[in-house]
């Protein structure tokens, strides 16, 4: 205690975290009955939610290896035909566009640096 | 006087061709990013803060400040005519500047939040020239026991207003500041919490979090539970308020800008400060029964409050290098990344910066106000866009800004990872403003502890015996034991 060293912070945050988890434990099983009753009853469409975060993961993965240019466009797409369900002359065209445009935008006019993959663009 | 002369030889340097147009810049993509729902200004200023570097410390310092308060000016749009708020504060405009629209009132509505927002803000940046120095020069005789106090005034301050479960948001600080110690620990050199993973070693980074927490969880909230907008047709004409508007708006808008000027500068106060000001002027008002059925008054306020809001929160960030919410936090960023220290010496050292940046303050809201409104129906157009091609947007420009930061995919990893805690956080209704704010403040608290307790040879009682520490610490127990004790005011109350 006299000397904290650098596990200081962290410990006795953790112990305040771990107060404060048993606190909202015991709210929550005498106090908070009635809340839990009205839950949101909109549909949650859990479909849209994974495709989306798998897409943007997968396309996380490949960013350094295949480039920019080729993983936006296969993100953008997948997310416009299999989420949104286009068609494919609007997936394509939209993604295309899309890309190109954030290529041009970000790497031409405010030089942000950008992976350029294997294929080299 | 003496910040008379200092504030003209500001207005010389934001008058500079450059700085205006990164002024310019910054305001036009503010108003986009806060007409367009699902994409704030905290992800925007993130999204540029790469970029931003390329140039100087001013002008990155003006464009970034003008994306900030120009989202405020936005964000009414979408609340007006879509009755969806573009921004978390513009939430209460709904209320009544949709029924206005409704009543085909959309051009007053319009109208007065834009001149409302244009008076608050000025007002505050008047504010800003008197308090922000005299505030930095209390600070200068601040010692580490005075920061480590105020900061943790802040944290419990920012849990206060904090929306559901006041456990909750607590919760939220302690997780922060575990998260905030990741990476070398300065004094000792030891590594915490890396796994050997060289991303770790240097901590995790604040744009890449906010990035994810905001942006990334923000789109798989909409995705997951599309909604129907219904676009009103309504002409938008007579953006002017005819006089009887204005008398209704006059009080309503000096209220305003008070509520959202003192609000502003407390930390972690300002998103419920549009709440306050539409609950007083419906106190007050001699017809309260009309409120949310169309009112100018009830757009009026908010609006007035929303902008002198965000202008006032630059007073703790200039003057004591105290974020009062997560953009300013990025501010603060921003300025480590060119080398100046954020805090009372602000002023000494970069009285350039300083003065620079408040009168492009005054510029840029001149601006948005004459640009703004014959814009209006261009950002409507915009409003068009369908989100099925928003959100890839978003996304793309969420995974090009994290990792531009530094060319690192170990960020992008990173912001994909806050995204999906973020979601989650969302879903469970875990505020995510206390555990960023706690995240940018640990740095802060940890070296000011240890420096105050190397000082004091290990004694904790040295943070109760400085009379201005003590002070810091009484408010926040006070905090602490009136929330623990639910007697603090509800938030949301006003919205039904």
């Amino acid at each position: 205690m006299q000397k904290p060293g650098p596990g200081f912070i962290s410990f006795w945050s953790g112990v305040i975290l771990g107060i404060l988890t048993i606190m909202m434990v015991i709210q929550s099983i005498w106090f908070d009955k009635a809340d839990r009753a009205e839950e949101k009853k909109e549909k949650t469409q859990w479909r849209a939610i994974f495709l989306s975060l798998g897409a943007l993961f997968v396309s996380i993965l490949i960013f350094e290896h295949l480039g920019f240019i080729i993983s936006t466009l296969l993100l953008v797409g997948f997310l416009l035909k299999c989420i949104e369900k286009k068609g494919w002359v609007v997936t394509i065209l939209a993604s295309l566009l899309m890309t190109l445009a954030s290529y041009y935008i970000f790497k031409v006019l405010l030089e942000a640096e950008l992976p350029k993959g294997i294929f080299g663009f | 006087m003496e910040s008379l002369n200092a504030l003209l030889n500001g207005f010389s340097i934001a008058f500079s061709l450059t700085n205006i147009i990164y002024c310019l810049i910054g305001c036009l993509l503010g108003t986009l990013v806060g007409v367009l729902p699902g994409i704030g200004p905290a992800a925007a200023v993130a999204l540029l803060f790469p970029t931003a570097m390329h140039i100087n410390p001013i002008g990155a310092m003006v464009m970034l400040a003008g994306i900030y308060y120009g989202a405020a000016y936005g964000g009414s749009t979408t609340s007006i005519l879509l009755n969806i708020p573009g921004e978390a504060t513009s939430v209460v405009t709904c209320l009544d500047g949709y029924q206005m629209a409704r009543k085909g009132r959309a051009g007053p509505a319009l109208g007065i939040s834009a001149f409302g927002s244009f008076i608050g803000g000025t007002i505050t940046i008047m504010g800003l020239v008197l308090f922000a120095p005299l505030l930095a020069n209390v600070a200068l005789k601040f010692g580490p026991h005075e920061f480590f106090s105020l900061t943790i005034m802040c944290m419990t301050m920012v849990t206060y207003l904090s929306r559901g479960s006041f456990i909750k948001a607590l919760m939220m600080v302690p997780l922060g500041l575990i998260l905030a110690t990741i990476g070398m620990d300065p004094h000792t050199g030891t590594f915490r919490f890396t796994y050997g993973t060289l991303t770790l070693k240097d901590g995790l980074g604040i744009v890449p979090i906010v990035m994810g927490l905001f942006g990334i969880s923000e789109v798989l909230i909409n995705v997951g539970s599309p909604v129907q907008r219904t676009f009103l047709k309504a002409k938008i004409r007579d953006l002017f308020p005819s006089l009887q508007d204005w008398k209704d708006s006059k009080f309503p808008i000096m209220r305003g800008t008070l509520v959202g000027f003192v609000l502003g500068v407390l930390p972690g106060m300002g998103l419920s400060a549009p709440f306050l000001a539409y609950g007083l002027e419906k106190k007050l008002s001699k017809h309260p029964e009309k409120f949310g059925t169309g009112v100018i008054e009830g757009v009026a306020s908010p609006e007035t409050c929303n902008n002198a809001e965000s202008q006032a929160a630059f007073i703790p960030m200039l003057s004591l290098g105290i974020p009062a919410n997560v953009i300013m936090a990025m501010f603060l960023g921003a300025l480590m990344v060119y080398g100046i220290t954020p805090g009372p010496l602000l002023l000494r050292d970069h009285p350039d910066l300083f003065w620079g940046l408040i009168s492009s303050m005054y510029i840029g809201n001149m601006m948005l106000l004459v640009l703004n409104l014959p814009l209006i129906p261009l950002w409507v157009q915009i409003l068009r866009v369908p989100y099925s091609y928003l959100f890839p947007a978003i996304l793309i420009f969420c995974v090009i800004g994290s990792y531009s930061l530094n060319g690192n995919i170990g960020d992008v990893i990173t912001m994909f990872v806050f995204g999906v805690v973020g979601y989650l956080m969302k879903r469970f209704e875990f505020e995510a403003a206390p555990l960023v704010l706690a995240l940018i403040l640990g740095p802060l608290l940890e070296d000011n502890l240890r420096q105050a307790l190397l000082i004091s040879r290990g004694n904790f009682m040295v943070f109760l015996t400085r009379p201005i520490s003590a002070g810091f610490m009484i408010v926040s127990l006070a905090i602490l034991a009136s929330s623990l004790l639910r007697i603090r005011p509800k938030v949301p109350a006003d919205e039904s």
